[in-house]
């Protein structure tokens, strides 16, 4: 009994007195671990490690949620804004178009000596081989039958039925149309007649009649219906036949009326005195 | 009240057609939107309302567009004649034949309206439009006519109900 409590004492004393050796004893130098020591840290790292791994991972999730959470939340917000100011940018598009318009217009108005009124296209024709236009000007804003209609860059076509508040408008593409035209360059004369595909032809232009593709074709005056100089369209294409007084002259008109959106009624029949519209485009 | 729900939808088609959809799509593919809702009128109505409608609807088209006067007034007597004839052999108020007497009236149309033009004899680009113009407007309407006659259907029997909730009166069985 003696022995052993004496043992145990003397081995804690050897315990501790190795323990102050290590702990006052200064190590100078660390060098590689060997033996049991480098076995287990062999042994353990690896579990350290993915423990390491799957906490950081547990962290990362975690902490992308939250994130990603916010992100969805300020994306759904942000998606609204975009969706509010590509909605205000279409907005403020067609505002400047109209505004385009309206300018090209008012600049056309400025130039010309005749009256004119702006009038805005309601409803167009509803099958294909017709075609007019309903615009939002009648009578009770002076507006008569075979008052010429015009835009900027060309002659559009006349009214031919007005109500109180509305008219419609015979285009020149239309077949029953017929405008009588010259050529500015050579002063060839003919008349303009609509087609089905959208363009026009100058009828009765003389075979002898020096036309060729690019001339600009002018209203001449003498129908009685559109001021004399008004531009018409340009020549894209000239059919001279071996036989035949005339040749056919295919006019493409200035004027996209697939896209007609607001139109301007010469309400006088004044001449034009500038000659601005004898010009080239 | 039939008749005033048939023109309330024609003039409804007339400025979808006329305001809206020539300017989105163009002139060539639509045919005449008032077809479907005349050749249903001409299937299920009695003969003296749907000549009414016609004559009500084809001068408001009339007025419209820059067809002489009459024509469309014209085409859509065509198309009533051509369908009531048809009804002696035919179930044309079917949802398969529907759309193929529809086709028959797009054509129909279209012809009138090329005739009204050229006269008689066409040359060759004049007939390359009619048809172009015909094979379009018949493809367009050999889809869309089924939702017609569906959207026209559902219609008609609400008005009925409508009706019958008003007036106390008893629906007809053959519209």
């Amino acid at each position: 009994m003696f022995l052993k409590k004496a043992l145990m004492i003397g081995g804690l004393i050897v315990v501790f007195a190795i323990s102050l050796a290590l702990l006052t004893v200064p190590k100078r130098s660390y060098e590689p671990t060997q033996g049991p020591g480098n076995v287990a840290i062999g042994i353990v790292a690896p579990f350290q490690n993915a423990a390491t791994w799957v906490t950081q991972s547990l962290k990362g999730i975690w902490k992308d949620y939250f994130y990603l959470a916010s992100v969805a939340k300020e994306n759904r917000s942000l998606k609204k804004n975009l969706g509010q100011v590509m909605e205000q940018n279409q907005r403020l598009a067609e505002v400047q178009l109209a505004n385009d318009r309206l300018r090209a217009l008012l600049n056309f108005k400025q130039k010309s000596t005749h009256n004119v009124m702006a009038a805005e296209v309601v409803g167009r024709d509803p099958s294909p081989w017709f075609k007019t236009i309903i615009i939002d000007k009648g009578n009770d804003d002076g507006v008569q039958k075979a008052m010429p209609v015009v835009l900027a860059e060309g002659i559009v076509g006349q009214i031919v039925e007005v109500s109180d508040r509305y008219a419609k408008v015979l285009l020149i593409v239309d077949q029953n149309s017929a405008v009588d035209a010259l050529v500015q360059s050579s002063r060839a004369r003919g008349i303009i007649k609509g087609t089905m595909d959208g363009k026009c032809i100058l009828h009765y232009a003389l075979r002898k009649d020096n036309i060729g593709v690019g001339d600009i074709i002018i209203s001449s005056g003498l129908d009685g219906v559109f001021p004399k100089g008004l531009r018409i369209g340009q020549v894209s294409e000239v059919v001279r036949r071996n036989a035949g007084v005339f040749q056919d002259v295919v006019i493409t008109p200035f004027v996209d009326f697939e896209k007609l959106e607001e139109v301007l009624i010469v309400v006088t029949e004044e001449v034009i005195t500038d000659g601005s519209f004898e010009e080239g485009p | 009240m039939r008749v005033a729900l048939s023109l309330f939808i024609g003039l409804g088609c007339v400025v979808l057609h006329t305001a809206f959809l020539v300017r989105l799509l163009g002139p060539y593919p639509l045919y005449d939107l008032l077809l479907p809702l005349i050749v249903r009128v001409s299937i299920f109505g009695p003969k003296g309302e749907s000549i009414l409608i016609i004559l009500v609807l084809g001068t408001i088209m009339d007025a419209l567009s820059g067809s002489p006067a009459g024509l469309y007034v014209v085409s859509y007597l065509w198309v009533f004649a051509g369908v009531r004839g048809s009804m002696y052999f035919l179930d044309a108020g079917s949802l398969f034949l529907f759309p193929l007497i529809l086709a028959v009236g797009i054509i129909l149309q279209n012809m009138l309206f090329a005739i009204s033009i050229h006269g008689f004899i066409f040359e060759s680009h004049q007939f390359f439009f009619l048809l172009k113009t015909i094979i379009l407007q018949v493809t367009v309407g050999l889809v869309t006519a089924p939702f017609f006659l569906l959207i026209l259907n559902a219609a008609y029997a609400r008005c009925d109900r409508w009706r019958v909730q008003l007036r106390g009166e008893q629906p007809d069985p053959e519209h």
